[in-house]
Order: C-alpha cells, then structure tokens, then sequence
C-alpha cells in the first residue's frame, strides 16, 4: 500500500472494464475443450476500479491467482500501474472536452484510440456512437484537442499490451 | 465442413481473446469552461454600407446564455472568408474551438441578401458546416438570427433559440394608460403591441404553429378569453361563461384550448374545442383548480390546485380524468409548465416565505430550486428546453429575467420598458 504515496499526481477514479466476448457460441455440435469453457467464463468477469486503494486490496484478496486464466504480462504490471496511466489520459481527455447541450439521457459514445509510445494520437475510430452527431463530433474534438498525451512514460510492454490501443468511453451520465 | 467450421471457431476463439484485453476509460465530465467561438466579420460585396453587422448580431446570440464565449475581431490574426483563407493555426493559437466565416452577395431576388457561411472544428481542422443564408436586407437581424441557431445547433446538437420571440404584458405606465399585450424577438428588438386596452390583459399563450395568440381580457368588464392572429391582428372571443373565464393554454395539436371556468361555482379545469366550439370539463372538485398546461404528448395537464388545503401541482389524465399529485415539498407550488420533453416540470416554489422558480423530475420528484431572487412568477420555458425567462421584482419594478437550466447563467432582459409582466416563450418559428 506504501507504494501509492509514490505517485507524482493525485490519481483520480479511473474505471478499467475488459470487453466481454463478443460471440456466444451456439453451436452445440461442436465440442469446446473444457479448459477453453472455463477460460471464457473466467474472462466475462469485469474488473471494475473506482478507487486505486480499493483495487489493490481486491486484487490481493483474490489469491491464489490461477494462472492459466490470466495472462503472464497481465500480472507483471500491477492494476495501479494501469490505474495511474488512465487516470492521466482521462485527465488531459476531460480537461479538453466541452460536452454539447443536448441532454439526451444515456448518451455514450466509444472512441478506440491508438497511440505512438511518444503518448501522440495517431489513429482515433467511433466504434459505438451515441446516434447524435454533435455528441460524438465534440469527443472527437476533444481527443484532437489533445493531439499528443503527456507522461506516459512507462516500459514498453505496458505501452504494448494496454496503451497502444485503447477505448475511450464518453459517458457524462455516470 | 465440420473441420472448415472449428477453424473458423478457433479463429474466432483467438479473435475474440485479444479484444477481451482492451483498457476502457471512461470519460465522465468536461471542462466548464464556454465554447470558444471566432465569428470573422462577414466579407460584405454589396455595392451600399451594412447597417447592423452580422458578426456582432451573432455574437451577443452566442453569447446571451453563457454557454459561448466569442472573440471580437480585435483580437483576431486574420480575417479570411472563404474556406481557403484558414489558417488553423492562427485560430489555435488563440484556443478558438469553432470558426465562422462567410461572405453577404445580393441575391437573385429583389431586395434580399444571400450570405454564405462557414462553420470550422479547428481542433479537427474540418468544415462541419456550410450553407447560404438568405432573407431581406431589411431585415438582417432575423437572417443573424438564423445563422445563430444554425451555429447553435451545429455545436450544441439541439435547436437554437435565437430566431424565438417573446411575448409580454405592460402594466400602464408613465403616458401610456393602457396595459399592452406586445411581442418582440427574444433579445428584446422588433417589439410590436398586439393589443392594447385600459382594463387588464393576462396569461398569453402562443398556439403550437406561433402564428396566433390566446389571452384574457378583461375589456367587457369581465374577464374573457380571446384569440387573436399575429399577422393581421384579427381577433375573437370565444364562447363566455358564466363567472371565470381565465388561463387558456394551446393543445400541442392547435385544436383546442385547455381553459379554467367557474360556471359550476368554484373554478375547475376545461377543454375548449375550437372546431366545435364547445366546452368540455375535466377537472370536478371544490377546491380551486387554475393554470393548466398542456404535456407535450397531449394526453394530461398540469394544473395548480389547492384541494389539499395548500397550492400544489397536480396531473390529469385527459381520457380518464384520472389526477395525481405531483409536488410534495413545501405548503407552496403553482403556475407550473411541463419541459418540451415532458419529463420535468417547472414551476413557481415558495422556501422560507421566498418564492422561486424551482424544477422537478416528474418521475423522481426531486427538486431543485434555480433563481435565487424573490418574488419569482410565470416561468416560461424556451423550446429547447435550455432556458427559463420568469418575471420577478427589482427596485419594486417588474421586470423579465432569465435563467439556464443548469442554473448557471442569469441574466434580465433589456430593453424592455416599462413594468413587464407574463412572459410567455414562442415555439421555434420558421
């Protein structure tokens, strides 16, 4: 826990969620090795975190960790890590964005985003728009507002695995 | 086939797997600060002087509900207008978000100019709007106007508010001996009195299509609800009752007017039809019901009743006449309008002997106060929902003031003389 009071900047509530698989398979003819059953369950779980302290201690409290559900590199970068890197990105998004008027409820849009290790935005794709085009214009606006992200500087196998590409999730309503 | 089919499970399998490691970072808020809008002065090639800029018009638009902030051309670099003339970097340098730009050419028709504009997303370095505008040279407000709720829209993704007009009642004041009912565009230019009499007018209400009006007049010497064109200033009584006849308010459909009539003895909410001009109860109690409105779906009404011992606002259901209470806080609610999406009401709230202009969610019932003077009445909602114009005392004077709905723009209404009272918002006109 001591760990935290290395951070340079105060890390604000990021939330990291892994997808959910996308295709359910149906076809019951086919015969899908255990080990792989258990694998896709294992992986539907979210793992939400609000608060970096709070995700350190549920992390720890889930052990032993079976390995085989979990990827090596996963493990070897600690969730606080990845908590701090988006907690800078989700800072310089906010601080460039200006959400329209339109009050909709449940407008959300996902932009992927794809970075050079520099922290430069060098490709950003709408994979789920929220149908109002103002909505979706001004996340963009705002991810080209930020061009280039600063301090995130980390090793490069981090970069790889979690921020070269990433998803940014507008959703005021939370 | 089989085999052909578990590749491509596996395929999917792998596919499927590397997704499942992507970061989500949820961006929940933005930056308060206004929307930085350039609004170049528009390139004007007409062979005679512009009376009133285009580019200052648009400007105090922008910048009435505080949700842009719009730099004057002395603090520009440049002043392209055309769409080849940009330089982004010029308009980032100076943290500008949107550009506008455009150039005014007479028009094919007699009289009329045509100015076509430019909207940039300079962070994207992108037009995202472009379009002619055209109206009478004589009228070059209402063709900024336009243009406003374009950029409006553009930026904000809901309808600008800009080309809506207001209407009022002055109490008599200095020579004018009359109470006026008057009209002017929402800025407060071009006002017209529509009707003008030395006995009182009361509760304008604008029929849905903003080409007519319905009001009380008490000229008969009792009061009475009449409808009046706006083009032609034609107007008409319609059927009278005994005893009151008051607070006439447009069914969305523009059929019928939902009114309130003592002729039972205490006064109860009714449905005036205006093709069979007959009237139609709704409301039976012996307590006051008053102030209706029409939900935007025009299937209930919002009414003020103090059946309960205290004025609280109630809903009734047209068909069933079925009626619920809606506010519970506080021992004072009234004169409440439904928002245009029919999911919150705003109405006049009474906390600690003060009365404001407070909202609620129909569902949720939670309040929220949103002036924070004194003496607050008759709060009218823009069109689009995003502003409050209410009438509240200064100085002892009455005066129209507004407020945003997020509470946090104020601002009063200026150049409007005289004691003003009963502010009611048009729809968006075309």
């Amino acid at each position: 826990m001591k760990s935290l009071s290395l951070y340079k900047i105060d890390p604000i509530p990021a939330y990291i969620v892994y997808e959910k698989p996308k295709k359910i398979i149906k076809n019951k003819r086919i015969s899908i090795p255990e080990e792989i059953k258990a694998e896709l369950q294992e992986k539907q779980e979210k793992i939400l975190i609000s608060e970096p302290s709070i995700a350190l201690e549920e992390i720890t409290s889930i052990s032993p960790i079976p390995e085989k559900n979990f990827n090596r590199d996963v493990v070897n970068f600690s969730q606080s890590e990845i908590s701090k890197y988006s907690s800078i990105i989700k800072q310089q998004v906010m601080s460039q964005w200006k959400k329209p008027s339109v009050t909709n409820s449940d407008l959300i849009t996902e932009i992927r985003i794809t970075l050079v290790p520099t922290g430069e935005i060098i490709n950003t794709k709408i994979i789920k728009g929220s149908g109002i085009k103002s909505f979706d214009d001004s996340a963009l606006t705002a991810i080209a507002r930020v061009g280039s992200f600063e301090g995130l500087q980390m090793p490069s196998n981090l970069f790889e695995k979690h921020f070269r590409q990433f998803i940014l999730v507008f959703n005021p309503n939370k | 086939m089989n085999v052909l089919k578990s590749i491509f499970l596996i395929l999917l399998l792998i596919s499927s797997q590397t997704t499942l490691s992507q970061l989500r970072i949820e961006i929940t808020g933005g930056a308060e600060d206004p929307i930085n809008v350039a609004v170049v002065p528009i390139d004007w090639r007409l062979e005679f002087p512009q009376e009133e800029y285009l580019h200052e018009i648009i400007k105090t638009d922008l910048e009435s509900f505080g949700e842009f902030k719009v730099l004057p051309p002395n603090g520009m670099l440049s002043f392209p207008s055309t769409e080849e003339e940009v330089f982004y970097r010029d308009w980032r340098l100076l943290n500008i978000d949107y550009l506008v730009l455009g150039h005014a050419n007479k028009s094919e028709i007699e009289g009329d100019l045509k100015v076509t504009y430019f909207i940039f997303d300079v962070a994207r370095e992108k037009v995202i709007h472009k379009a002619i505008m055209s109206g009478p040279i004589k009228s070059i407000r209402r063709v900024a106007h336009n243009m406003s709720d374009k950029i409006y829209k553009k930026i904000q993704g809901i309808s600008g508010i800009f080309s809506t007009r207001l209407a009022y009642i002055d109490k008599p004041s200095g020579d004018d001996k009359n109470y006026n009912l008057r009209i002017s565009d929402i800025d407060g230019y071009n006002g017209i009195s529509l009707f003008s009499s030395p006995q009182p007018i009361m509760s304008p209400n604008w029929s849905p299509s903003g080409d007519k009006m319905a009001y009380v007049s008490f000229e008969e010497g009792t009061s009475r609800i009449f409808i009046q064109e706006i083009s032609t200033g034609k107007r008409k009584g319609i059927k009278l009752e005994k005893g009151i006849n008051s607070s006439p308010n447009w069914s969305p459909k523009g059929d019928k007017l939902a009114a309130v009539l003592s002729r039972e003895g205490n006064p109860d909410i009714f449905l005036y039809d205006l093709t069979r001009n007959s009237w139609r109860q709704i409301t039976e109690h012996f307590g006051i019901d008053t102030e209706p409105d029409w939900s935007p779906n025009g299937k209930s009404l919002l009414f003020t009743s103090n059946r309960s011992g205290s004025p609280q606002i109630y809903q009734v259901n047209i068909r069933t006449k079925r009626v619920k209470r809606l506010t519970f806080e506080g021992t004072y609610n009234a004169r409440a309008r439904y928002s245009p999406d029919g999911k919150s009401i705003v109405f006049v709230h009474r906390r600690d002997g003060v009365f404001h202009i407070a909202t609620q969610k129909i569902k949720s019932g939670k309040v929220r106060i949103l002036s924070d003077t004194s003496l607050d009445e008759s709060p009218t909602i823009s069109p689009n929902g995003n502003v409050i114009i209410y009438a509240t005392k200064k100085l002892d004077e009455d005066i129209l003031a507004g407020i945003t709905i997020d509470g946090k723009t104020k601002f009063i209404l200026p150049s409007l003389q005289g004691e003003t009272r009963e502010p009611a918002w048009s729809p968006i006109l075309d």
